[in-house]
């Protein structure tokens, strides 16, 4: 019935849970700031703006790699 | 400064919408007399059909009205939208697929249904039911309160409007069930992207790249950072709402309706692109505070103030039909979701075990107009006329109490109804009456650091949740569950082999 190994499971949970929110949640405090400014867009915002785009990868790894689904 | 063209316009976009949806009742032909079909469209949907449905019930007038009236009155703090919006796919990820595996292989189409056989409790199901039920009606009235700020932009007299479009609403998802909403989701999206998009490059290249609202908020000393009093209320209102998200009654309907988990994977990978809206309406909304376009100072009219301010009155029209669309269908399928929960769960549970299936679609279609008239007394409250989003974070702070028995008892196996049933108790008692000391104004405790209601509540329901199961275990009460924990799994293949899923599962009365 199990598909996955412990170590996998743990990945999957890192790759889903653990890793999005430290940075895109609990990292607030620090992210929270003007400086560096990109393109005039200050850093929380091209942050979170970036981070967007970073977690489907992460989500799409699960996916290929750890589940080995097929698209 | 609108033309007759212009109405014109506005009204034909509208109502084509709804005759499409209309029209939409007859795609793929199905036997609407069956509550199954009628409510979840047989599990015949597909991936971009999901994708449509799903992304049609998350960018609402939520995303175009309140995100940007949250960014002009809050400024980086409205953040959290996109941030919960970005955990709460992965989330989904991990644990949807969990849960509509087990919902086909038994048969369910609420989370009641699930709580119900996992629990062997009636009751626990119904408490569950009835959280979920509560928690739509400041969902449907956000959606409400989004198209009365449209129409106050076009000059509109408010109540009526509102009140037609919404019977409108109601009587187009009576007709279609899902399938109506997600032919019109279809519509919906493609032109809210298209004017998404235009909006999008014209005021980029109007502000380089955005770079100069920043600049001239700084000139005016106006803040566009998450203000520092109010990091904890952000960090608890992000990280719960995104756990919370597909506790949803009608996003669990869409993932029920899914065809299979992969299809729910593959969603939750690329759904997540949708995000980079929360994040261009927050600074549009901040456009709004920059170059000072509301006169009136209120925050919900941001977005239709940029709109009028930088573009043709044409297009203004077009933009804004699209919001109201971008709010009728989720509502119809939010006023559906809830009726589909009181029909099965409480109605068929408590009041009629022997009702037939007609009898069942009737009760549905009443209880989509009581569900709508219901919401209007979240429209009242003070966070209506004030920051909106607040409204959909008080949905949020309800349904996060049914985090433990929908998503913690998919894992935790010896999990037993007294402790969930305590804990949810506790957590819904104290998530309202937390509520009550903001007089429903807002979601953040004054007197608790501005931490989120919903968060407060939870901690109080799983430390009740723990004290009362180690008594349980303790004392060896016995309970039970209709599900084995082998029978949990999160692959489709796992399936293969067994019995598939038929429509004769859903007979009434059928246990």
């Amino acid at each position: 019935m199990e598909k996955l190994t412990k170590g996998m499971k743990l990945l999957k949970i890192f790759l889903l849970m653990i890793i999005p929110w430290t940075f895109i949640v609990f990292l607030a405090p620090l992210y929270n700031t003007k400086e560096p400014f990109l393109g005039g867009w200050p850093f929380l915002y091209w942050y979170l703006f970036m981070w967007v785009f970073i977690q489907p990868v992460f989500t799409f790894i699960v996916f290929r790699y750890i589940d080995r689904e097929r698209w | 400064m609108f033309s007759d063209i212009d109405y014109a316009i506005f009204f034909t976009l509208i109502g084509l919408t709804i005759v499409v949806s209309f029209l939409g009742a007859r795609w793929r032909k199905a036997d609407f007399s069956k509550i199954s079909e009628w409510s979840i469209g047989g599990r015949k949907f597909g991936t971009i059909i999901v994708w449509f449905l799903m992304g049609g019930d998350i960018y609402t007038a939520y995303a175009l009205i309140s995100v940007p009236g949250g960014a002009y009155g809050m400024g980086g703090f409205i953040l959290y939208s996109a941030v919960y919006g970005s955990i709460s796919y992965p989330f989904l990820y991990y644990v949807a697929p969990r849960l509509y595996l087990i919902a086909k292989r038994k048969g369910m189409i609420t989370g009641g249904d699930y709580v119900k056989e996992r629990f062997s409790s009636p009751t626990l199901a119904l408490l569950i039911a009835i959280t979920g039920i509560i928690a739509m009606l400041p969902y449907i009235a956000l959606q409400i309160v989004g198209i009365k700020y449209v129409l106050v932009a076009m000059n509109f007299p408010v109540i009526e409007s509102y009140l037609i479009a919404f019977l409108i609403v109601a009587a187009f998802t009576i007709v279609a069930g899902l399938r109506g909403p997600a032919l019109g989701a279809i519509i919906k999206d493609v032109l809210l992207w298209g004017v998404i998009i235009t909006i999008t490059v014209v005021l980029f290249i109007q502000f380089s790249g955005f770079g100069t609202v920043f600049a001239h908020l700084d000139a005016i000393h106006k803040n566009y950072l998450i203000p520092n009093n109010l990091m904890l209320g952000y960090i608890t209102l992000a990280f719960g709402n995104g756990i919370a998200w597909l506790l949803f009654p009608n996003l669990l309907t869409g993932i029920f309706g899914s065809k299979d988990a992969k299809t729910i994977k593959k969603n939750s990978v690329f759904l997540p692109v949708y995000q980079v809206w929360m994040v261009i309406l927050a600074i549009i909304g901040l456009i709004a505070l920059s170059e000072n376009l509301i006169p009136s100072k209120i925050s919900s009219l941001a977005f239709p103030s940029v709109l009028n301010a930088y573009f043709p009155p044409t297009f203004v029209v077009i933009a804004f039909a699209a919001i109201i669309i971008g709010a009728m269908i989720p509502a119809a399928i939010q006023a559906l979701s809830a009726a589909n929960l009181i029909t099965r769960n409480i109605y068929l549970e408590y009041f009629n075990r022997r009702a037939n299936e007609r009898r069942q679609v009737l009760i549905g279609r009443i209880f989509v107009f009581v569900m709508i008239v219901a919401s209007l007394i979240f429209v009242l409250t003070p966070a209506a006329s004030g920051l909106i989003f607040y409204l959909l974070t008080m949905s949020y702070a309800w349904l996060l109490q049914t985090l433990p028995a929908i998503i913690l008892s998919m894992y935790w196996h010896k999990l037993d109804k007294y402790s969930v049933g305590a804990g949810w108790l506790v957590g819904v008692a104290f998530t309202t009456y937390g509520l009550f000391t903001v007089n429903f104004s807002s979601s953040l405790l004054p007197w608790l650091s501005y931490m989120y209601v919903g968060i407060a509540g939870l901690i109080f329901n799983l430390i009740v949740l723990f004290i009362v199961h180690a008594f349980v275990r303790l004392l060896k009460v016995r309970y039970t569950s209709g599900i084995m924990p082998a029978e949990f799994t999160d692959f489709d293949e796992a399936f293969a082999g067994v019995k598939e899923w038929r429509k004769d599962d859903f007979r009434a009365g059928k246990e």
